[in-house]
């Protein structure tokens, strides 16, 4: 999947030049903010709205006119789930299974058993988790290469979330399938993600594979007089305490060795990072 | 498309059970008049609510931000929404001809009623068609799709007589030539209209 320089103008928010690929066999989180531009970036992949700018390419082909063939080796599960409320869930899957040209019924079935659906309930009676959960049954039952999913987990009990990433994971490693997730709950995504974009204000301002990006960025702790002026001005997001302070190593490798005395002498602390540490850098710094 | 058209299908062949029953029933019960062609055109043009009908429920359950999720075309589910009406329609118009046809004892009435029910079917279709034409390019809201098919009806229903009269005077309308041009327009229209829906549905965000 790649996308370039997509723009997407609104009134009041513009995704400013947004590429993105994904590689294969991959899984790559997208992070920001609300109002970051995540859904309106996966929309587009997913052409339920144009983009103003830019080019979408997704196994080599492009919308509009290879629409059925992108859609059939895609599976999404969008931010909110929309099923005809009134039909069950039997019927919701006989519908779905005559768009798809390699729908597999048995898979479908073994997921929805595994997720303790009932094929004879109304959508309409399901809970929401549950409604996330039918999604990823419906996107992984036509064996896509790239699953698509914008904030699948978003407002889910920890126990449903936990049980769907470790499905996506799984269905990762097994089938090799491209992952393109979006979320702002990190947690999740530094337990699946192989790489990691974050995204803010509609525009991308960091791609990096997540091991690297978490052994690179540190947060330094250091006693007042610890640390020159020259290496405090390195770090991001400072902020003063009572005992001493604390700020950001986006590159601690550089400044290793500039802060290995300090660590001797138990000056200086280095902590590892969250990606919501990274998130909260941007947004801050923004 | 099958698939949409297999949801949609309860609502539209209950309202044309309707449309088959009834005058069969006036038919049966009163013979077949001048008035009956009113009566009977009447369910040609109210084939136009399913179509209304069907895209309140997608309006209520959101359910086009569902199909473009599928891999569907916007065209096939622009044309999904349009073969029910086009062929409900042209079905209903053939079926009450023919019923006149083989019915009506004054060759007046099976005269007049043809002229009718053509006309009727090309309306309820230019009807069907702007009405989808205004979901797919303005994604119109539930009271304004009611309100347009209420005064659709309405309108319909309070000019079929004046319809009939008209009728009556400018016999030569009646003939096979103009009917048939009539008819060819009118579904080149729809066509035309089916078109312009794909195209605002391609651009429109669901």
């Amino acid at each position: 999947m790649e996308a370039r320089n997509l723009v997407k103008i609104y009134r009041e928010f513009r995704l400013d030049n947004v590429s993105l690929s994904v590689p294969k066999g991959s899984i790559k989180g997208v992070i920001g903010p609300n109002g970051a531009g995540k859904t309106t970036t996966i929309r587009i992949l997913m052409n339920q709205i144009r983009a103003d700018g830019g080019e979408v390419s997704l196994f080599g082909l492009a919308y509009p006119g290879k629409e059925k063939e992108i859609k059939n080796r895609v599976g999404y599960v969008g931010e909110e789930q929309y099923f005809y409320p009134n039909k069950t869930v039997g019927w919701t899957g006989r519908f779905v299974a005559q768009c798809f040209k390699r729908w597999d019924e048995n898979l479908f079935d073994s997921l929805l058993m595994r997720f303790g659906i009932s094929r004879s309930k109304k959508t309409k009676d399901l809970s929401k988790g549950v409604k996330v959960k039918l999604s990823f049954a419906i996107a992984l039952a036509h064996h896509p290469e790239l699953l698509i999913l914008d904030e699948p987990t978003s407002g889910l009990d920890p126990v449903i979330r936990r049980e769907l990433l470790d499905l996506l994971k799984e269905s990762c490693r097994e089938e090799g399938k491209s992952v393109l997730i979006s979320s702002h709950i990190t947690e999740d995504l530094a337990r699946i993600a192989d790489y990691v974009t974050f995204m803010h204000q509609g525009r991308i301002v960091l791609e990096a594979e997540k091991d690297d990006l978490l052994a690179n960025w540190k947060r330094i702790h250091y006693k007042k007089g610890a640390l020159g002026d020259n290496l405090v001005s390195q770090l991001a997001g400072v902020e003063h305490h009572m005992f001493g302070s604390s700020g950001i190593a986006k590159n601690y490798q550089a400044l290793r060795d500039s802060l290995a005395d300090g660590i001797a002498g138990g000056d200086v602390k280095v902590e590892n990072v969250t990606l919501d540490d990274v998130l909260i850098t941007f947004v801050k710094e923004a | 498309m099958l698939g949409i058209m297999k949801k949609d299908a309860p609502v539209y062949l209950l309202m044309s059970g309707f449309g088959v029953f009834m005058p069969a029933l006036d038919a049966f019960l009163h013979g077949l008049g001048a008035n009956s062609v009113v009566t009977t055109g009447m369910w040609t043009l109210i084939l136009v609510i399913p179509a209304a009908q069907c895209e309140i429920v997608e309006r209520l359950t959101r359910g086009y931000r569902f199909l473009r999720a599928l891999p569907l075309t916007a065209r096939e589910i622009v044309w999904a929404k349009h073969l029910w009406p086009l062929t409900l329609v042209s079905l209903h118009a053939l079926y009450a001809g023919l019923l006149f046809a083989a019915l009506a004892p004054a060759e007046k009435v099976r005269h007049l009623s043809r002229a009718y029910f053509v006309l009727n079917g090309n309306l309820a279709l230019l009807a069907a068609a702007v009405l989808l034409f205004f979901v797919f390019r303005f994604g119109l809201s539930r009271a304004s799709m009611t309100a347009l098919i209420v005064l659709f009806v309405v309108g319909m229903i309070a000019l079929q007589e004046s319809v009939l009269h008209l009728l009556k005077s400018i016999v030569a309308f009646g003939t096979w030539p103009v009917l048939v041009v009539v008819t060819s327009l009118s579904f080149g229209a729809y066509a035309l209209l089916a078109m312009a829906s794909t195209r605002a549905f391609e651009q429109r965000e669901v």
